[in-house]
C-alpha cells in the first residue's frame, strides 16, 4: 500500500518486514499459524457473564419488581 | 473471505444470544403481563378542563361486572394533580388504570422502586393498568427534566387495603 | 518523516479541530466535577440548584455534541489524508467547515453560559435533548444548525479527496483508514436528516416566534431519528482507532480487514431505524413499532461483538508476537506501560461493562426498570464517557506527536491518567447504576425528596453518593493529567524528525481477501434509507397528519 510504504522507518531497511524492524517482537506470527485461542476464551467467559446477569435482571429484578404495567 | 474457525463460531454465539434476548423480552411481555405503553390517544393540551384530566383523581369504573378504578392525573411544573399536595390513594389488589399527560412541558411519572415508569407529554395520553399487590407508600419522581425547580417535583401514592379503601374522596 | 512533514495544511487543520475539542472538554469536563459535587450534596456553593441546569447543558452539549464532533474531524482529516496520501483539495473550502462549525458552537456555547448571569434574557438550560415546549434561545438552535452543516461539509470534504483519488486509482480498494471515516460520514448523513429536520423545519422557526404551538412528540421523535445513531457516530470513531491503530500499538496486526468493512456496514445500515428505543416509555408511539426497533437494536449487537472478537483478537496477536502464551497469560505481554495502548484497551475494557447496560436498556420492557435513571448516564459514561472518550485521549498522545512534530513529554503522568480514569470511572458508573435500579433519576440536581427514601437493592444510598463524588473528583484530576500532558507537549516537546512511531502494518487478512461489495457505498447508502423509511415513514406520518404544530403546546422559558 502506498500510504503505508511511504511511512515506514527507515527505507533501508524496507525489505525487511514491521515484525523484523521491531526489537519489541521476538516472532512473527503469520495468519496461517495463528489461533486466537485467548480471544475465544475472553468472549465466551463475557458470555456467560452477560447471560448469567441478564437472566437475573430480567427474571429477578424486574420480573420481581411488581407493581408493573400489565395492559 | 477469511474468517478464522473461531470468529465463525462467535458470530453464530451471537446471533443465538440476541435471539435469547428479544425471546425473553417476548416471554416476558405475554406470560408475566410485563407490557409498555402504546399509542391511546391525543389531547389538547391547551383545553384539559373540558377533559376527566379538568377534574384529576381517582374514579370508580365497572367492568365487567368488577370494580375497577381510574386516576387522571395531570403533571405540572413542578407538581403532580394529585400526588404532591395529597396522595393517591388507591386500594391494593385491585385493576387500577392510570391516564397521564401534561399541559406545560414534558416530566416523567415514576413511581420510584417499582416497574411503573412514563413520559407525560403534552398532547399524548399516556394509559397504563396496573394492580397493586402490596398496602405501602410509595413515591412518585418526575424523572425527566422540567425546568429550574425540576428537583422538587415529586408526590405520593398510598395503597390501603381494599376492605379500608374510603370512597368518599372519588372523583364525580 | 512525519504527518507533519508531508502534509503539513492537513496537519493544521487537524490541529485546529483538536484545539477546540480540548477547549470543550476542559469546561465540559469542569462542569462534571460540579455536577459531581452538587447532585451529591457534597458541595453545593458552585452555583444554585436552578443554575444546576445550565451547568448541566454545558457539560451535555460541550461534551457530547462539540468535542466528540470537533475531535473526530481532526482524526478523520488525519486518517483520510494519510491513506489517501493527499492534503484536502481546497484548503479554503476545509477552513470554510471548520469556521462554521466553530461559530456555531460559539454561539450555542454563548447562550448557554447566558444561564449563569442573573437576570440574563440569553438562557438554554434545556439539556442536550432540548425537548420542547421548554424554549431557549433563537441563537442555541441556529449555533446547533450551524455546526451541523459544518460537519456535512467536512463529510463532503473527505468525499471529494476520495473521488479525486479514485480517478488515480480505478481499481483496488478502498484503503481502510479512508472506508471507515467516509461510512460513519455515511451514517452520520442518514441520521442527521431527522436532526435538520427538527431544528431548521420546527425548532427555529418556533424559537423566532413565526408559530406559536409546537406539538411535543413529534421534535422528540425526530430527535431520537438522530439520538441513538449519533452515539455511533461517537463510537465508530474510536472503532476506527481500535481497529486501525490498536493492533498496532499492541504489537501485532489488525486480524481481518472483511471483518472490519463488514462492521461498518451494518453501523450503516442499522444505526438509525433504532431511535424509539430511547422512546419505550413514550404515549404516542404504538407497541408494534417499539418493538421493530427492539429487534433491530438487538441486531446491533452483533457487530460490537464482532468487533469484541478481531480487536482482541488483534491485540492477542500482538501479545504472542512480543512472546506471550497460554491461554490468558498472554494479557500480561502487552504493553501496559504505554500511555496509548493503555487508555484504548481500558477503553474497551468499560465498553464491555457498558455493552452490558446497553442490552438492559434496549429490552423494550425491561428497559422500564432503569428509564431516566441515573442508571442510564451511569451506562454512557461508559461508552461515550470512556470507550470513546478515553480512547480519544490516550490516541492523542500518539497523534498530537505526529501532528506537531514534537514528542510526548512527561510520559509518567500520562500512563497514570488512563489508568486514574479507569478508577474513577468505575466508582462513579457502578454507583450510577446501582442508584438508577432504585429509582434516583437522572438530570436532577437534588435527588432527595421530602416524602419518601430510595430504598437500595445493592448498597446504601449515602455510600454511592460517595463514591459517585470521589469518582467524579478522581475523573477531573485525570482530565487535568491529559490537559497538562498535551499542552506542555504541544508547547514544549522536543522537536523529532519522527517523534513517534506511526507506521500502520498491513493486517493479517489483509484487503485482497475482503468482498468488493463492501466498498459499494451507493448500495450500502440506498438500503439504509429504505430501513429508514421503513422505521419511521408511518409514524413520522400520524405525528404530521393532524397538523404539523397540533397538538399544540405553548412555548415555555427554560
Amino acid at each position: 500500500m502506498p500510504d503505508e510504504s511511504s511511512q515506514s522507518a527507515d527505507l533501508a531497511e524496507y525489505d525487511k518486514s514491521w515484525e523484523q524492524r521491531n526489537p519489541e517482537i521476538v516472532r512473527e506470527i503469520t495468519i496461517e499459524e495463528y489461533k486466537p485461542v485467548g480471544t475465544l476464551v475472553i468472549a465466551l467467559i463475557y458470555l456467560v457473564i452477560i447471560v448469567v446477569m441478564w437472566i437475573f435482571m430480567y427474571f429477578i429484578e424486574f420480573g420481581g419488581n411488581a407493581p408493573s404495567i400489565i395492559d | 473471505m477469511h474468517i478464522h474457525k473461531f470468529e465463525r463460531w462467535w458470530i453464530r454465539i451471537s446471533y443465538v444470544l440476541i435471539a435469547f434476548f428479544i425471546a425473553t423480552v417476548v416471554y416476558g411481555f405475554v406470560s408475566m403481563d410485563l407490557k409498555v405503553i402504546g399509542n391511546y390517544q391525543t389531547i389538547d393540551p391547551q383545553n384539559l378542563s373540558e377533559t376527566p384530566f379538568g377534574t384529576p383523581g381517582v374514579r370508580e369504573v365497572t367492568n365487567g361486572g368488577v370494580t375497577e378504578y381510574e386516576v387522571y392525573v395531570q403533571t405540572i411544573q413542578f407538581a403532580f394533580l394529585p400526588g404532591t399536595s395529597s396522595p393517591i390513594t388507591v386500594p391494593a389488589d385491585t385493576r387500577i388504570t392510570f391516564y397521564v399527560t401534561s399541559p406545560d412541558v414534558l416530566h416523567g411519572f415514576d413511581v420510584a422502586g417499582t416497574n411503573l415508569n412514563t413520559m407525560a407529554i403534552p398532547g399524548q395520553v399516556a394509559k397504563f393498568t396496573t394492580i397493586f399487590p402490596e398496602v405501602r407508600e410509595y413515591g412518585i419522581v418526575c424523572n425527566e427534566y422540567c425546568g429550574p425547580a425540576h428537583h422538587i417535583m415529586e408526590g405520593k401514592i398510598n395503597v390501603v387495603p381494599k376492605s379500608e379503601f374510603d370512597k368518599s374522596n372519588l372523583v364525580e | 518523516m512525519t504527518f507533519l512533514h508531508q502534509y503539513p495544511k492537513a496537519a493544521k487543520v487537524a490541529r485546529a479541530n483538536f484545539i477546540v475539542a480540548f477547549i470543550a472538554l476542559a469546561i465540559g469536563g469542569l462542569f462534571g466535577f460540579i455536577q459531581a459535587l452538587h447532585r451529591t450534596d457534597v458541595f453545593r456553593g458552585f452555583f444554585n440548584s436552578g443554575e444546576y441546569y445550565s451547568v448541566l447543558t454545558g457539560h451535555g452539549v460541550l461534551l457530547a455534541l462539540i468535542f466528540t464532533t470537533f475531535f473526530i474531524a481532526g482524526l478523520f482529516v488525519w486518517g483520510v489524508t494519510r491513506s489517501l496520501d493527499r492534503e484536502p483539495e481546497n484548503m479554503t473550502f476545509t477552513w470554510s467547515w471548520f469556521w462554521i462549525m466553530t461559530i456555531g458552537l460559539t454561539m450555542t456555547a454563548v447562550t448557554i453560559l447566558g444561564g449563569l448571569v442573573p437576570d440574563s434574557s440569553i438562557r438554554a438550560a434545556v439539556l442536550y435533548t432540548f425537548y420542547p415546549p421548554l424554549q431557549a434561545h433563537p441563537a442555541f438552535y441556529i449555533g446547533l444548525a450551524l455546526v451541523l452543516v459544518g460537519s456535512w461539509l467536512a463529510g463532503a470534504d473527505w468525499f471529494w479527496s476520495y473521488n479525486k483519488w479514485r480517478k488515480n486509482h480505478p481499481d483496488g480498494p478502498i484503503p481502510i483508514l479512508t472506508f471507515m471515516a467516509l461510512f460513519t460520514m455515511l451514517m452520520w448523513y442518514v441520521c442527521t436528516i431527522g436532526l435538520a429536520l427538527e431544528v431548521v423545519g420546527l425548532l427555529i422557526p418556533w424559537s423566532l416566534g413565526w408559530v406559536t404551538e409546537i406539538e411535543p412528540l413529534l421534535p422528540r421523535t425526530l430527535f431520537w431519528f438522530f439520538g441513538h445513531a449519533v452515539v455511533y457516530f461517537w463510537l465508530l470513531p474510536a472503532y476506527y482507532v481500535w481497529y486501525a491503530i490498536l493492533p498496532k500499538l499492541s504489537g501485532g496486526r489488525l486480524f481481518s480487514d472483511a471483518m472490519t468493512r463488514i462492521v461498518f456496514v451494518i453501523f450503516l445500515l442499522l444505526s438509525t431505524p433504532v431511535g424509539y428505543h430511547h422512546q419505550y416509555a413514550d404515549a404516542g408511539i404504538s407497541v408494534g413499532f417499539k418493538f421493530y426497533a427492539m429487534a433491530t437494536t438487538m441486531l446491533l449487537l452483533l457487530p460490537s461483538l464482532m468487533t469484541l472478537f478481531t480487536v482482541v483478537a488483534s491485540m492477542e496477536h500482538g501479545a504472542r508476537q512480543r512472546g506471550g502464551k497460554g491461554y490468558l497469560k498472554w494479557i500480561g505481554k502487552l504493553p501496559w506501560d504505554s500511555p496509548a495502548f493503555v487508555g484504548c484497551a481500558l477503553a474497551g475494557i468499560m465498553f464491555a461493562a457498558g455493552g452490558f447496560s446497553g442490552m438492559i436498556n434496549a429490552g423494550m420492557n425491561i428497559n422500564l426498570i432503569i428509564h431516566n435513571t441515573i442508571w442510564v448516564p451511569g451506562h454512557f459514561h461508559l461508552t461515550v464517557g470512556t470507550a470513546t472518550a478515553l480512547t480519544f485521549m490516550a490516541i492523542s498522545y500518539w497523534l498530537i506527536p505526529q501532528l506537531t512534530g514534537r514528542k510526548l513529554k512527561f510520559k509518567t503522568l500520562a500512563l497514570i491518567q488512563p489508568y486514574a480514569w479507569f478508577l474513577g470511572m468505575t466508582l462513579m458508573s457502578n454507583a450510577m447504576h446501582r442508584a438508577g435500579l432504585a429509582g434516583v433519576p437522572r438530570r436532577t440536581a437534588e435527588p432527595q425528596y421530602s416524602g419518601f427514601e430510595f430504598e437500595p437493592i445493592f448498597g446504601t444510598m449515602a455510600e454511592m453518593d460517595w463514591q459517585i463524588a470521589i469518582g467524579g473528583t478522581i475523573l477531573t484530576i485525570s482530565l487535568t493529567l491529559f490537559l497538562w500532558v498535551i499542552t506542555a507537549s504541544w508547547m514544549g516537546g522536543e522537536k523529532a524528525d519522527r517523534p513517534v512511531d506511526d507506521y500502520i502494518p498491513e493486517p493479517l487478512s489483509g484487503a485482497e481477501h475482503t468482498p468488493k461489495i463492501l466498498d459499494n457505498m451507493k448500495l450500502w447508502f440506498a438500503l439504509a434509507l429504505i430501513l429508514v423509511l421503513l422505521a419511521y415513514s408511518f409514524p413520522l406520518w400520524e405525528m404530521i397528519s393532524d397538523g404539523i404544530f397540533e397538538p399544540g403546546a405553548l412555548p415555555r422559558p427554560s
